[in-house]
């Protein structure tokens, strides 16, 4: 009789537990934005083909061709606009990433003038960068929207995958790490 | 006359008439476009996670709208452009995910509730019986 009475009540009270306790640490942004697996870690990074944004360099200088920089250690890819105000708030963060690993940036869906005056605002910490307009890239890369990160290991594999911007949490306890690991 | 307003009422009450889809971006091949249609129905906007491609206006969706497009009018099959899109975002991009053995108790998790519930009325009838 007993467990037949409390039981219900004590499946429900759990339920209240559970539903509080992650809309609290929803409340304290510990659970912003949900990170979906990618399947593309441990996998060949795809290939990179993109619009130069300097198109005062020679026609090789713009290319970003991934097969240069593969072999020469370890990178990172950065998918960014400058109309992303997550991405202005990821710059300082990824100009100290720049100290570790060269930057490859894609900027997503943006214009040559716009993208100026962002870099000169909010710095630029690329190598490299050029325009995926159409979105192609961004979907061969698995991106479902800016600021995305990816950090490529020497033998182009990709070992790991940031969705959202990147902040000192993210490099002290994921980037950094990682870079550790393949020893930098 | 009645009949008209009451017709034109009852399609702006529609929520099917609000398309995401842009028409720059539908096939003038109809039977190319119902198979794109067909296709963006079942695949998710990870933005949005709970609407399908073909329902969300996202950047995303409107990219993803336009490759399965590019890849039809290219020649390749459902199962191909659906293959793709897994490669590069897993199954969480499928609105009815497949059975694996990683979704084995999302899909088998109504037959067991089920069969729980046929335990728990055997034994209650049960002891009702033995009580009587």
């Amino acid at each position: 009789m007993n467990a037949r009475f409390f039981l219900p009540i004590g499946i429900f009270l759990a339920l209240v537990a559970v539903s509080a306790v992650s809309m609290m640490s929803m409340l304290n942004g510990n659970q912003a934005r949900e990170q979906l697996p990618s399947p593309l870690i441990g996998k060949d990074a795809p290939e990179l083909i993109l619009v130069p944004f300097d198109t005062t360099l020679s026609k090789s200088e713009r290319q970003v061709d991934l097969k240069q920089l593969i072999g020469n250690g370890p990178f990172a890819v950065n998918f960014f606009a400058s109309w992303c105000a997550p991405c202005q708030k990821e710059a300082p963060f990824l100009e100290k990433l720049s100290n570790h690993i060269p930057i490859i940036g894609v900027a997503y869906k943006d214009k040559s003038d716009q993208l100026a005056i962002f870099l000169e605002s909010f710095g630029d910490p690329f190598i490299k960068i050029g325009f995926d307009n159409d979105g192609k890239t961004s979907i061969n890369w698995g991106v479902y929207g800016v600021p995305e990160t990816f950090i490529i290991n020497k033998n182009g594999i990709i070992i790991l995958r940031h969705p959202g911007p990147i902040t000192t949490n993210v490099l002290k306890n994921e980037i950094i790490p990682i870079l550790d690991e393949i020893n930098l | 006359m009645k009949n008209i307003l009451l017709i034109s009422f009852v399609l702006l009450l529609n929520p099917l008439n609000v398309f995401s889809i842009e028409p720059d971006e539908i096939l003038s091949d109809s039977k190319l476009e119902n198979r794109a249609r067909n296709l963006s129905k079942g695949i998710r906007c990870l933005v949005c996670q709970n609407q399908s491609i073909d329902d969300s206006d996202s950047e995303l969706a409107k990219d993803l709208r336009k490759i399965i497009r590019i890849k039809i009018v290219e020649g390749k099959k459902d199962k191909e452009i659906n293959d793709f899109l897994v490669e590069k975002y897993g199954n969480f991009i499928l609105m009815k995910p497949p059975f694996y053995s990683e979704t084995f108790l999302l899909w088998s998790s109504p037959f067991i509730i089920v069969f729980i519930g046929f335990i728990i009325i055997f034994f209650s009838l049960k002891k009702t019986r033995s009580e009587n």
